[in-house]
């Protein structure tokens, strides 16, 4: 008899889908509500309540604003991704898992469905974050430039890491405590071991002019991740991939 | 579909854990039956059925699922196979009407109004998240889902564990009509014997990854029975006659495996007939031999 492949999969992508939905609706109402936000603040700052402000901090304002109303609402798009993941505590139950074992649709094909689904979130995630991006800039009158292309690419890389590798950590220590102490611990040392090598220099600038300071570290980010620009796209696949298919192929050895 | 005789044919089936090992299990579910699959907690029962499903790799042995072997057909067979467990494995934020439309885009065969029809017969809100369910309501919306998709093989795994009585009755009719399809067969495991004893066709007992004893039901319960006698009939019942003893400080109860052969042999002791619990209860310790 002919083998026969395995089962359509549709209905495998509106399961990974339909939990998202409700944190999908929520952060984007939320992201959306901060450009709106930040629309406002920009019009009080031309002709309302905070032009009144003094100069030197109508000027700071000037300055500082920008990035935020840029990245922050961006960053909560591409954050979605992280619903797409909460599924996946539930799927290592061993109920869950004799489940898929009895549905007509090989494991690879399931792992897959979920790769998919998160990287399509992800991706509207980046493309809202762009749109933002590009809005603010107008609204800010900030060239929208391959700086905050990079930028934003990078806001996205660090997200894929976050959510992938938050919750491989929960499925190692199979403990939702453990997994944010040892991730705690990893972010930690990164942000550690890049500013110690910068810190005496950082603390001079930091006692003369505070601005300076953090000038510097944004000068640094920016370098980064305008170097780091053609390497993006492939590692948040990668990121997002690996996420997904350790910890399936960690829950098939433990099967084992 | 390969014609065939048996829903399930297991040989040999062997599978090494550190400090467990399910050890040779061959047992048959002919088509158009239900076998009562039963051992205590850590007996094997769930690492065979796992076995079934694909979940673990044996070491040695083959497994035949509707005539087919269930690692080259793997999706024919499971196409043709549902599974029903005692927790639901479903997210609980799904309605009946979501699992509907999900499952209508994992089987081929599924039948939506089938589907429908279980919901309105278990009385299930079809737009209720079915967290909300009692333990009997989504146990029913399982078995829902399972008996709508045209399925020849259930495979049943504690489902009826933690249940009511009404609710498992109610179980029991629903498989009842369905096996009156003889192409139809269920494997049942549980250690709730006495719905086994209502439904089943043929048992197979195993403990410690071991088979006691497999066969047709009313065949097992026919062939053994119980010696009730006082301590010094005891002293007089030959050891290998009997599978296991329990002393009691009045008495002693023996399990027998040839009821016929016992009754010629210790013509004046009391011999009854004995439920499949009891069954279970002394091959479990037939290796005391005595215990209490």
């Amino acid at each position: 008899m002919e083998k026969r492949k395995s089962a359509p999969i549709w209905g495998l992508f509106y399961r990974e889908f339909y939990p998202t939905l409700k944190e999908l609706v929520a952060c984007y109402a939320v992201g959306i509500a901060l450009c709106i936000v930040f629309y406002l603040i920009k019009l009080s700052m031309e002709i309302g309540n905070l032009a009144n402000m003094s100069g030197g901090n109508l000027e700071m304002l000037k300055m500082t604003l920008p990035g935020y109303a840029i990245y922050l609402p961006g960053v909560l798009f591409m954050a979605e991704v992280n619903g797409s993941m909460s599924a996946f505590q539930f799927e290592m139950t061993p109920k869950f898992r004799c489940f898929t074992a009895s549905i007509p649709v090989s494991e690879w094909k399931f792992v897959g469905v979920k790769f998919l689904t998160s990287a399509s979130i992800l991706v509207v995630g980046i493309l809202a974050a762009f749109l933002n991006a590009a809005i603010m800039c107008s609204i800010y009158d900030v060239a929208f430039d391959k700086t905050i292309i990079a930028n934003l690419l990078l806001c996205a890389v660090g997200v894929s890491i976050v959510c992938a590798g938050l919750y491989l950590f929960n499925y190692l220590f199979r403990s939702p405590m453990a997994a944010v102490i040892a991730y705690l611990v990893v972010m930690y040392g990164v942000v550690i071991g890049w500013m110690v090598p910068h810190f005496e220099e950082i603390e001079q600038l930091a006692t003369e002019n505070e601005m300076d300071a953090v000038s510097l570290i944004l000068e640094d980010i920016t370098d980064f991740s305008t170097a780091f620009l053609p390497f993006s796209v492939p590692c948040i696949i990668a990121v997002l991939w690996l996420g997904w298919v350790l910890c399936a192929l960690l829950a098939k050895r433990r099967e084992k | 579909m390969a014609n065939y005789e048996n829903a399930i044919e297991i040989k040999g089936l062997t599978k090494k854990y550190d400090g467990f090992t399910l050890d040779n299990i061959s047992f048959n579910v002919p088509k158009g039956s239900i076998m009562g699959f039963i051992g205590q907690n850590g007996a094997g029962k769930t690492t065979t059925i796992r076995a079934l499903l694909g979940i673990i790799r044996f070491d040695s042995g083959s497994i035949n699922m509707l005539g087919l072997d269930n690692r080259e057909h793997e999706y024919e067979i499971k196409e043709q196979i549902a599974a029903v467990f005692d927790e639901l494995p479903f997210q609980e934020m799904f309605t009946a009407k979501q699992l509907s439309i999900m499952m209508g885009g994992i089987y081929r065969d599924w039948d939506k109004v089938t589907f429908e029809k279980y919901l309105d017969r278990f009385q299930l809100p079809a737009r209720k998240k079915c967290g909300k369910f009692s333990k009997g309501m989504k146990m029913k919306l399982q078995i829902a889902a399972a008996l709508s998709h045209n399925a020849k093989l259930l495979i049943m795994d504690e489902a009826t564990t933690g249940l009511d009585p009404v609710v498992r009755n109610e179980i029991l009719d629903i498989f009842r009509e369905y096996l009156q399809n003889e192409e139809r067969s269920i494997l049942m495991s549980s250690h709730i014997t006495s719905d086994l004893e209502k439904i089943a066709d043929s048992v197979t007992f195993i403990d410690r990854g071991k088979l006691l004893l497999s066969g047709y039901k009313d065949d097992v319960l026919d062939t053994h029975a119980m010696i009730r006698c006082s301590k010094s009939d005891y002293a007089e019942i030959d050891k290998a006659d009997f599978i296991s003893a329990r002393l009691t400080d009045f008495g002693a109860e023996v399990m027998v495996a040839d009821r016929e052969a016992a009754k010629k042999k210790y013509s004046g002791a009391l011999i009854e007939k004995t439920t499949l619990e009891e069954i279970m209860l002394f091959y479990v310790n037939a290796a005391k031999k005595e215990w209490n």
